[in-house]
């Protein structure tokens, strides 16, 4: 049973959110505030982290980059669930290194359909140690500086309306690269894609 | 099949089948009765099909594959061995497409690092898998046994490939080409027959090279069909792969002179979308130049920018001053680009120039573009005239594109250097519109910027581009040299003095009036007195004008904060909104999908919390549009005669059964005789707030006293209460938007109500204080001047609030 971790101070929202999530068979603790969600997240790694970002104590852009700070903690997927919705909050979630960012109201299937997609993904990035933190070694595979970039961040399973976001252009756009790049790399599917990028980015992390 | 046909025997055979597979019964139901009915055909002819151990049918022509279907090949891989053609190869892909005198298919083949060259005879010995459109054979490895010609092809028409008939066979069709591209290792073309579009790819590329005069050809192409399918096998496209240009047949020639296009003018591209996406031409006059092969004509119905063909770029065309973008190639997201003809030999071009151009139309931002342009000049023309535009036809893009003229005053300016070159940006205004004018050139060139308040006459290539808030556009001028900015008129020159250099040329001239004294005593005595009075007076001027400027600017700066503030507000609100929104979201969502696990205590707390966020939402709109009402002045002050007495009286019986008696409300009431003169709407939001909070933050049974006095011309409101009181921290911030103490805990609320008390006291003109301590409970006063004369009370002062003082 995968745990989730949801740290959320508005009481009513923190209590719905478990109910659902235990109800999904979910292994469920929930902390009020972010100092006590990071204090849990270290003491007992979960296997996903729902974090609201405005909080008191510590706010959620602080638990993610503490989190993402250590080795234990540091691949756990992490998902906003906020409601701050303008595009530069998106953008500063998402630079931090969220996984997704999740904009209140959000349907429960919508916040399910996030969890599964995030859990999945962990489990395809097990045995790889991707290092996320550059793009370089992704020029490699013969790819232009904006479709490593691009590249970098489907391979952390970002869509592309997201990355549109993270990079400041429009999600054609990153489609347009995303075209040339899956012909050079030969692959069809942005799977397949993750993949290659995956190798490449765990063999140079060795 | 193969010769052998089910016949009267059918029934029985099925019944064997069933008894003999081993499929289990339990997933028969569940497995299309189409592949079984294969299966049991496939099964029955070769008679071998039952025990598991035994093997299956050897499968030897490329229709018996195909006949197996995609159910059958998914129930199980059968073994394939044939000898076919190879009729094409797909670059830099595992697979090729074969084809016997049966049919055709497809062959994946992972173990060879070559690929096979289409014409060649080979010996594929592998297993059949299924695929998306048809059933495929997986060959680890391939002998290549001698060459054949060609099949002869089978002919069929778009409409037919177009809902998934003939993948993988060797086809010839025949199309328009539309389009044509190049990519390093296949070129493309686009064909279209009828209302469908599609793409035939060439891949033995060298050293073919497309001829001019396929562009607008009738062509007939034979090669393979891949059908492009969705996940559940429906078919979305197609596209023909094609060995080379020697399976194209020219059946009737394209133009060869693209300019025999038919005319088109700009207005009429506009309103033909349909014609989006083709190649278009049209003629006109060049009103200016870009470097970066691009430019802008005009007709006598439009303008329009043209972008030349020119050779492959990875990245998009951008134009971009100062960080913002004033031109973009909305290139296709193709992953081809679009030329490859031999690049016609261009004239140089100067604006004036009449020029007819042939290139792709596409909608980009809020006009239109001309890409992969092609031009010809057809003659000189004389210097092209700006258009003289109005403001309307500036914000509704009548102009995008073009050349014109305008006129207004410099508001702001800014200028930066990136590679030798200068950009400047100014923008101008005339009281009506803002334009930001653009200018780049050379840092020989370079722009001695005008003065600011100049005003100035600006020509330059006109465009709009959404602003952030995505509310008005936002209108640009490009200009073309330094020469499309001329300064009408300058602010008078002693705006730029100092009054040091003033000074300084006053006391030049007194020390030289002191000499001519010593000739001319008493004419000079004059003289003198003349001159320091015109010395004090370009003084005062000085002043004036700074005063002006600065007025002004101040103005400009206010304005800005507004509006930043504006938004901030907006962006606030709809935070406010979403959280009891997502509440309610979440717990709907508990009641329809979990609504059996749910215990009913755990039903009625959402409907409670359902309940609860939505009354919250509606207070929150209410003070939202309340404040709305104050700050657009909607609101207005129009004051009227209130008995102060009677009126609080009635707001604390409203008070007290909208909070059913929860604490008492004493009114102690001062001796008020004359009538008030207020604002009786006004006047209950701010008490009605009051009041309310002072209930809210109480516990059950304690006063919330207001007391009503008259001090002077003022009204004294105090409304005191021994609830949770606010910290000393906190009060700095009370009045601010959706601020609220950090000891509320759960009690509702928007974080509104005492931002509106404020905009009404100040609405009001009066001014409010606040006392209080945590645990010790909350005094606010307000004062406002309800008593002053009628004729006074029209010219209220607006004092700012007194935000907070110490705890009493």
């Amino acid at each position: 049973m995968n745990k989730i971790l949801i740290i959320e101070d508005q009481p009513q929202m923190r209590r719905k959110l478990a109910m659902i999530l235990e109800r999904e068979n979910f292994q469920v603790s929930a902390a009020p505030n972010g100092l006590i969600g990071l204090d849990m997240a270290r003491s007992d790694p979960p296997d996903l982290v729902i974090c609201d970002v405005m909080m008191p104590e510590l706010d959620g852009y602080g638990v993610l980059a503490r989190l993402r700070e250590e080795e234990s903690t540091q691949r756990i997927p992490f998902i906003f669930l906020t409601a701050k919705g303008e595009n530069q909050d998106i953008r500063t979630g998402m630079n931090l290194g969220a996984d997704d960012y999740l904009t209140k109201p959000v349907p429960s299937d919508e916040l399910l359909e996030a969890i599964e997609a995030r859990l999945e993904r962990a489990q395809q990035q097990q045995g790889f140690s991707p290092d996320f933190r550059s793009a370089v070694p992704l020029e490699r595979l013969g790819l232009s500086v904006r479709e490593a970039e691009i590249l970098l961040w489907v391979a952390q399973g970002k869509s592309n309306f997201e990355i549109g976001m993270i990079l400041g252009i429009s999600a054609a756009t990153v489609k347009k690269h995303l075209v040339h790049t899956y012909q050079k790399l030969s692959v069809e599917t942005r799977n397949a894609a993750t993949l290659s990028a995956l190798r490449v980015l765990s063999s140079d992390s060795r | 099949m193969f010769g052998w046909r089910p016949g009267a025997n059918t029934a029985a055979g099925l019944t064997h089948f069933w008894n003999q597979t081993s499929v289990s019964p339990r997933l028969l139901p569940l497995i299309p009765k189409s592949a079984l009915i294969a299966l049991w055909l496939g099964a029955s002819a070769s008679s071998v099909w039952g025990a598991e151990n035994q093997p299956l049918a050897l499968l030897t022509n490329a229709q018996q594959v195909l006949d197996l279907g995609i159910d059958g090949a998914m129930l199980a891989p059968h073994p394939v061995q044939l000898r076919a053609v190879v009729t094409s190869v797909v670059i830099r892909r595992p697979w090729f497409y074969v084809q016997d005198a049966t049919a055709g298919i497809l062959v994946i083949c992972t173990n060879e690092s070559r690929q096979p060259v289409a014409g060649q005879l080979i010996e594929v010995a592998g297993m059949t898998i299924p695929g998306l459109q048809a059933p495929h054979v997986y060959a680890p490895t391939y002998t290549i046994v001698g060459s054949a010609p060609f099949p002869v092809p089978h002919r069929t028409n778009p409409s037919r490939l177009a809902i998934g008939e003939d993948f993988g066979q060797w086809v010839a069709l025949e199309g328009n080409v539309v389009d044509y591209f190049v990519h390093p290792e296949q070129d493309s073309l686009l064909l279209q027959e009828g209302d469908q579009h599609f793409v035939v790819n060439i891949s033995l590329k060298a050293p073919s090279a497309i001829p001019a005069n396929w562009l607008g050809a009738r062509v007939e192409v034979q090669g393979v069909c891949w059908t492009q399918t969705r996940a559940d096998g429906v078919p979305t496209a197609f596209r023909i792969h094609t060995p080379g240009t020697n399976h194209i047949r020219v059946l009737r020639d394209g133009p060869t002179n693209l300019f025999a296009l038919p005319l088109r003018t700009l207005n009429s591209l506009a309103s033909q979308p349909s014609l989006h996406d083709q190649r278009v031409r049209i003629a006109g006059t060049v009103t200016c130049l870009l470097p970066g092969d691009s430019l802008f004509l005009r007709d006598q119905t439009g303008a329009i920018q043209a972008r030349l063909l020119k050779p492959i770029s990875e990245e998009p065309y951008i134009l971009s001053v100062n960080g913002e973008t004033l031109f973009k190639d909305s290139s296709k997201e193709a992953s081809w680009k679009r030329f490859a003809r031999p690049q016609p030999n261009l004239e140089p071009l100067t604006p004036g120039d009449h020029i007819e151009v042939v290139g792709t139309i596409s909608s980009a931002g809020f006009g239109l573009i001309l890409s992969d342009a092609e031009y010809r000049r057809l003659g000189p023309g004389v210097a092209p005239r700006p258009a003289e535009v109005s403001n309307a036809a500036l914000r509704s893009g009548l102009r995008e594109g073009d050349l014109v003229r305008w006129r207004g005053r410099l508001i702001d300016r800014d200028s930066h250097e990136t590679l030798g070159k200068v950009e400047d940006l100014l923008v101008l205004n005339d009281g009506e519109v803002t334009v930001r004018a653009f200018l780049v050139t050379e840092r020989r060139d370079r722009l001695s910027p005008p003065p600011l308040n100049s005003r100035l006459e600006v020509t330059g290539i006109c465009s709009r581009e959404m602003d952030e808030l995505k509310t008005v556009p936002n209108i640009r001028l490009l200009l073309r040299s330094a020469d499309d900015l001329r300064i009408l008129s300058q602010p008078p020159p002693w705006e730029a003095w100092n009054i040091g250099r003033i000074l300084a040329i006053g006391a030049a001239l007194g020390a030289g009036s002191l000499a001519w004294i010593a000739f001319l005593r008493h004419r000079v005595a004059r003289q003198t007195s003349e001159l320091a009075f015109s010395n004090l007076r370009l003084r005062a001027e000085v002043e004036e004008r700074k005063r002006a400027e600065a007025e002004l600017s101040g103005t400009l700066a206010t304005e800005k904060e507004l509006n930043q503030l504006k938004s901030q507000f907006v962006a606030l609100v709809s935070h406010e909104f979403r959280t009891p929104l997502g509440v309610i979201l979440a717990s709907a969502d508990l009641l329809s999908d979990y609504f059996d696990t749910l215990t009913p205590a755990e039903r009625a707390e959402q409907i409670a919390d359902i309940k609860q966020s939505t009354c919250h939402m509606a207070d929150l709109m209410e003070d939202v549009l309340v404040l709305g009402r104050v700050e657009s002045g909607k609101m207005g002050y129009h004051p009227q005669a209130i008995d102060l007495t009677d009126f609080c009286q009635r707001l604390i019986d409203e008070m007290l059964s909208a909070t059913s008696r929860r604490c008492p409300l004493p009114l102690i009431a001062g001796d008020i005789i004359a009538p008030a003169r207020g604002n009786e709407t006004i006047l209950r939001h701010i008490l009605h707030n009051l009041l309310a909070n002072g209930v809210k933050y109480s516990a059950p049974g304690e006063p919330v006293c207001l007391k009503v006095e008259r001090e002077g011309d003022e009204a004294v409101f105090t409304v005191s209460d021994r609830g949770i009181g606010i910290s000393t921290e906190d009060q700095k911030f009370i009045f601010e938007a959706f601020y609220r103490g950090k000891n509320v805990s759960d009690r509702p609320g928007s974080g509104l109500g005492l931002v509106v008390v404020k905009r009404c006291i100040e609405l009001h003109g009066g001014t409010i204080e606040l006392h209080s301590a945590e645990e010790a409970g909350t005094t606010v006063v307000v004062r406002l001047p309800l008593f002053r004369p009628p004729g006074q009370t029209d010219l209220l002062p607006r004092p700012p609030c007194v935000p907070a003082s110490q705890p009493t």
